[in-house]
C-alpha cells in the first residue's frame, strides 16, 4: 500500500469513526431508552455506561487487526510479481526506522533447528523470562492507551465531534513531535526550520478553532442573550470539560508512541517473544515477505494490547446486568447497529491498519501529519454532513489554508 | 544523561512547581465537591418529603438571626433594582433591614475595625470596598446578604437552621452574592483575616476585584476552610445552596434582574472568551508546545555547539561556554549581516569573514563543519584538518 493511500485511509478512517461514535454518544440514542423502566436513575449514568461500552468495544476492535492483516497480506501477494517483492525487500531494509538486522530469519532458524524449545533448562528460564518481560511491556501499553481512548469517547458525549477530533488532533500532535524528539526517535534535521512551520500550522489551527464559534453564531447553532450579552449556551461548561478533558487525556499518546517504537517497531527482542505466542501464525509466514511479517507482529502486539485493555476495562463498568440491558435496548436500535459497525469497520480498523503501515515504512515523525489531515479533513466533513448549517468565514479559509500549507510541507520533509 | 538536558530538565520541574505552589488552591476548584456540603431537598422544601421526616426538619432552630443586609453607594437605589429590593423586603417583614451605605461602611470600619481601614480606603474599585464590607458585617451581626440585583422568591426561613451557607457558582467554586451566617463564624472571620493578604493588584481590574476581593477570592478561602480550618466540626460548617436552589426553577428562592454593574470592558472581553471556550483551550496547549519545544531547540543546538566545540578540542567546560558563546555571537553577527548588509568590505578574505569584533569565522568549526558532513557521519563532527593547515591554525601543528 503506498504511502499517500495509507495517509488518506487513516485520515478518513479517523474521520469515520468519530463522527460515528459522536452520534452514538449524542442523545438521539439515549433518548429511545426508556431508562426508568431498567433502572436508570440518571443520564449521566447512561452515558457513563455507553462510555464504557464504547471503549471496550474500541479495544475488542483491535482483536481484527490480526485477520485483518493475514486477509491484506494474502491479497496483496496474490498479485504481486516477484520483482516487486524483492523491491519491497530492499526498500524495507533501507528503512531507518525498523532493525537493520534481520532478526526474523535468524529467528526462523532457531525456531526450525528446535534450539528455542530445546531440553536445556537455561533456555527455558530465559523463554519464561522473556515471555514475562512480553507481557508486561504489552500490560504498561494497554494501561497507558485506556486512557486516551476512555477521554477520547468520554469527550465525544460532552463536545461535538469537530470540538473533539480539533483538541485531540493538536494535542497528539504536539505531545508525539515533542517526546519522539526529546528520546531521539526522530531525526534531528532541520528542526528550527520544521518548528516555524508547525507553529505557523498550529497558528491556523487557533484560528479555526477561534472563528468555529463566530460560524456557529451566524449559522444560529448558538444565540446570544440580548440582556446580559452573553452567548446562550446551556452546554458552555460541558464543553469546556470536554476539550480539556480530550487534550489531557491524549497526552499519553505521546509515551505510548515512543514505546511502541522502542519496544516494537525497533527491537528484535520484542519480536521473539511475539514468535512464541504466535507459533501457528508465523508458521503459515514462509512465504511471506519481512515487511509481511513484520506487519503480522505488530498486529499481533496490538491486538494482545486489545484484550489486555478490554480486560482493564472490565471492572469499571459500573453494573453489568445494567450495562447488559442498555445495550441490548440500544441494538433494537437498527440505526445504532449501522452506526456501530461503520465505526469499527470502515473507522477504526483502517485507521488502525494505515497507522501502523505508516509507522513502518516512514519515519515515525511522520504520522503526526495524520493529526493535521485529521483536522482538515473533519471541517470538510461538518461542511458535506451538514451544508445547510455551516457558514465559512474568510479567516476560517485562512487558518485552513495555513494547516494544509503546513501539513504538505511536514509530509513532503518529514517522509 | 546530557548536561544540558539535565539543567533544562531540572528548571522545568522547579517551574512547574513553583506554579503548582502558587495556583494550589485555585486547581483544587477544579475539583467539584459542593455535593457533600449542599442543602438537602428535605431541609429546604419539607412539603416534598413524609410526614415524620416533616416533624424533623421543621423543628430545626433558625441560628442565623433574622437580619437582611444590601449594599449600595447612597439610599437612592436605581429603578430596575427597587423591585427587587421591595420584594424582599415585603416578603420578610419580620426581619430586620439594613441598607449599607457607603458612608455607613467607612464609619464601621473606622469604628470597629481600624485595623483594615486603611486597606478599606486603598482598594482601587468601589465594588471591592463593597465586596468587604458584606464579609464583616455578617461576621459581625451575622443574618443573611443578599445582592441589590438578587430579588426574593420565598422567605429566607429554611436557609437560617444551619451556622452558614452561600451559594454555588457556575463552572465552580461559590459566590459572594447571597450569603448567611451567624455572628463570628469562623468561616467569615477567616475571609476578613485573608482579605489583607489577597489584596494584590493583578493590573485587569476583572481579575482583581474577582481575586482580591469577589467570588475567586472567597471561593479559594472556603477550599482553605475546608482543607485546613473546619475539621468537621458541626458549628462551623458552611452550607451550600444549589443552583436550582438558587433561581430559575419552582422552589427557588431567588430571582436575578440584570446586574454585573461593575464590570468593566475587559470583563466584557472575559465573558466573550467564553463564547471561545474551545480556542481558548487550544490556545493553552499551544503555547505549552512553543514553551518546550523551543526549549529543545535550543537543548539541540546546545548538543550541536557542543558537539562542534568538542571536535574543536574545547575540553574543559570554560572553554565550551566560551565557545559556545563565540558560536552564538557568530550566529547572530551572521545573521545581522544578513539583514543589514552591514559586511565590511575591507575586512573579507575569499572564505571567511572578519568583523570589527575581531571574530574570526575560520576558528569556528561549525559552519565549515556542518557543510562538510557527509551524510552517513551526520552525527559526529567532521573536522577537515587540512583545510586548517593550509589556513595555518594556531591550533594544529603541520608536522609534514
Amino acid at each position: 500500500m503506498s504511502v499517500m493511500y495509507s495517509w488518506f485511509i487513516a485520515v478518513l478512517g479517523y474521520v469515520i469513526q468519530t463522527k460515528c461514535v459522536s452520534l452514538i454518544q449524542s442523545q438521539s440514542f439515549l433518548s429511545s431508552i426508556d431508562g426508568k423502566s431498567i433502572g436508570i436513575t440518571s443520564k449521566e449514568q447512561s452515558t457513563g455506561l455507553i462510555t464504557i461500552y464504547l471503549t471496550s468495544l474500541y479495544f475488542v476492535s483491535l482483536l481484527l487487526l490480526l485477520p485483518v492483516a493475514r486477509f491484506y497480506i494474502d491479497f496483496s501477494n496474490r498479485n504481486k510479481n516477484p520483482f516487486e517483492e524483492f523491491e519491497e525487500e530492499e526498500s524495507y531494509e533501507l528503512n531507518p526506522v525498523t532493525s537493520s538486522r534481520s532478526t526474523i530469519d535468524q529467528h526462523d532458524e532457531l525456531l526450525h533447528t528446535g534450539t528455542i524449545a530445546g531440553n536445556d533448562m537455561n533456555n527455558d528460564t530465559k523463554l519464561a523470562a522473556d515471555i514475562l518481560k512480553y507481557v508486561g511491556k504489552l500490560v504498561v501499553l494497554s494501561v497507558i492507551l485506556v486512557i486516551p481512548v476512555f477521554t477520547y469517547t468520554l469527550a465525544l458525549s460532552l463536545s461535538p465531534a469537530f470540538d473533539v477530533a480539533l483538541i485531540q488532533n493538536t494535542a497528539a500532535f504536539e505531545i508525539v513531535t515533542l517526546l519522539y524528539g526529546v528520546c531521539g526517535i526522530s531525526r534531528k534535521n532541520y528542526i528550527f526550520r520544521n518548528f516555524l512551520v508547525m507553529m505557523s500550522s498550529l497558528i491556523g489551527i487557533l484560528i479555526i478553532s477561534y472563528t468555529k464559534a463566530t460560524c456557529d453564531l451566524l449559522a444560529g447553532k448558538l444565540s446570544v442573550n440580548q440582556v446580559t450579552g452573553e452567548v446562550t449556551d446551556p452546554f458552555l461548561f460541558d464543553r469546556l470539560k470536554g476539550a480539556l478533558i480530550c487534550g489531557l487525556g491524549t497526552l499519553p499518546v505521546g509515551l505510548f508512541g515512543v514505546l511502541w517504537n522502542r519496544w516494537f517497531n525497533n527491537n528484535d527482542e520484542s519480536t521473539l517473544s511475539a514468535k512464541y505466542l504466535n507459533f501457528n501464525i508465523f508458521s503459515r509466514c514462509s512465504n511471506d515477505t519481512k515487511s509481511d511479517k513484520k506487519l503480522l507482529i505488530q498486529c499481533t502486539h496490538l491486538s494482545l494490547i486489545g484484550f489486555i485493555g478490554t480486560l482493564l476495562i472490565f471492572p469499571f463498568t459500573p453494573s453489568i446486568s445494567l450495562s447488559i440491558k442498555i445495550v441490548s435496548l440500544l441494538y433494537a436500535e437498527q440505526t445504532f447497529w449501522l452506526t456501530l459497525m461503520c465505526s469499527i469497520f470502515i473507522g477504526t480498523l483502517p485507521h488502525l491498519f494505515s497507522i501502523l503501515n505508516l509507522n513502518r515504512k516512514n519515519p515515525p515523525e511522520f504520522l503526526t501529519t495524520c493529526n493535521f489531515g485529521s483536522i482538515i479533513f473533519m471541517g470538510l466533513a461538518e461542511w458535506v454532513c451538514e451544508p445547510t448549517q455551516t457558514t465559512i468565514v474568510r479567516w476560517e479559509v485562512i487558518g485552513y489554508i495555513m494547516l494544509s500549507l503546513g501539513c504538505i510541507f511536514l509530509s513532503v520533509t518529514l517522509v | 544523561m546530557r548536561k544540558e538536558l539535565q539543567i533544562l530538565i531540572y528548571s522545568n520541574v522547579l517551574l512547574l512547581s513553583l506554579i503548582v505552589f502558587y495556583t494550589f488552591d485555585l486547581l483544587t476548584l477544579c475539583i467539584d465537591d459542593t455535593s457533600e456540603d449542599a442543602f438537602l431537598d428535605s431541609d429546604l422544601n419539607p412539603h416534598t418529603i413524609s410526614d415524620s421526616s416533616y416533624l424533623n426538619t421543621t423543628n430545626k432552630p433558625q441560628l442565623i438571626p433574622k437580619i437582611i443586609h444590601q449594599t449600595y453607594k447612597t439610599t437612592d437605589i436605581p429603578e430596575q433594582w427597587k423591585e427587587s429590593q421591595k420584594k424582599c423586603i415585603e416578603l420578610h417583614s419580620d426581619y430586620e433591614y439594613i441598607l449599607w451605605t457607603d458612608e455607613m461602611a467607612y464609619q464601621f470600619i473606622r469604628e470597629e475595625y481600624p485595623w483594615f481601614l486603611s486597606t478599606f480606603e486603598n482598594y482601587n474599585f468601589p465594588i471591592q470596598r463593597a465586596d468587604a464590607i458584606r464579609y464583616f458585617v455578617l461576621a459581625h451581626f451575622g443574618g443573611v446578604y443578599i445582592d441589590l440585583d438578587d430579588g426574593c422568591e420565598r422567605k429566607l426561613d429554611r436557609l437560617l437552621t444551619v451556622p452558614a451557607f452561600v451559594r454555588k457558582t457556575s463552572p465552580t467554586g461559590i459566590s459572594n452574592d447571597v450569603m448567611g451566617s451567624v455572628p463570628r463564624h469562623p468561616f467569615f472571620l477567616r475571609l476578613l483575616k485573608s482579605l489583607k493578604h489577597y489584596d494584590k493588584n493583578w493590573y485587569v481590574p476583572y481579575l482583581t476585584i474577582m481575586g482580591s476581593t469577589g467570588p475567586l477570592f472567597v471561593s479559594v478561602v472556603w477550599k482553605q476552610y475546608k482543607r485546613w480550618y473546619n475539621n468537621g466540626n458541626e458549628n462551623g460548617a458552611v452550607k451550600i445552596l444549589q443552583p436550582a436552589d438558587y433561581k430559575m426553577h419552582k422552589d427557588s428562592f431567588f430571582s436575578i434582574a440584570k446586574g454585573s454593574s461593575w464590570h468593566l470592558d475587559d470583563a466584557k472581553f472575559m465573558k466573550t472568551l467564553g463564547n471561545h471556550i474551545l480556542s481558548c483551550v487550544v490556545a493553552g496547549f499551544i503555547f505549552g508546545f512553543f514553551i518546550l519545544f523551543a526549549e529543545y531547540c535550543f537543548y539541540c543546538w546546545l548538543c550541536d555547539t557542543r558537539a562542534v566545540g568538542n571536535a574543536n578540542g574545547g575540553s574543559t567546560n570554560v572553554t565550551n561556554w566560551k565557545l559556545l558563546w563565540r558560536q552564538f555571537s557568530n550566529k547572530m553577527l551572521l545573521v545581522l549581516d544578513k539583514i543589514f548588509s552591514i559586511r565590511k568590505h575591507d575586512n573579507t578574505n575569499d572564505t571567511g569573514v572578519i568583523f570589527d569584533g575581531n571574530v574570526n569565522f575560520e576558528n569556528s568549526y561549525g559552519k565549515n563543519a556542518r557543510q562538510k558532513r557527509s551524510r552517513k557521519d551526520s552525527n559526529s563532527p567532521y573536522h577537515n584538518i587540512m583545510t586548517d593547515l593550509e589556513k595555518n591554525d594556531p591550533q594544529f601543528t603541520d608536522l609534514s
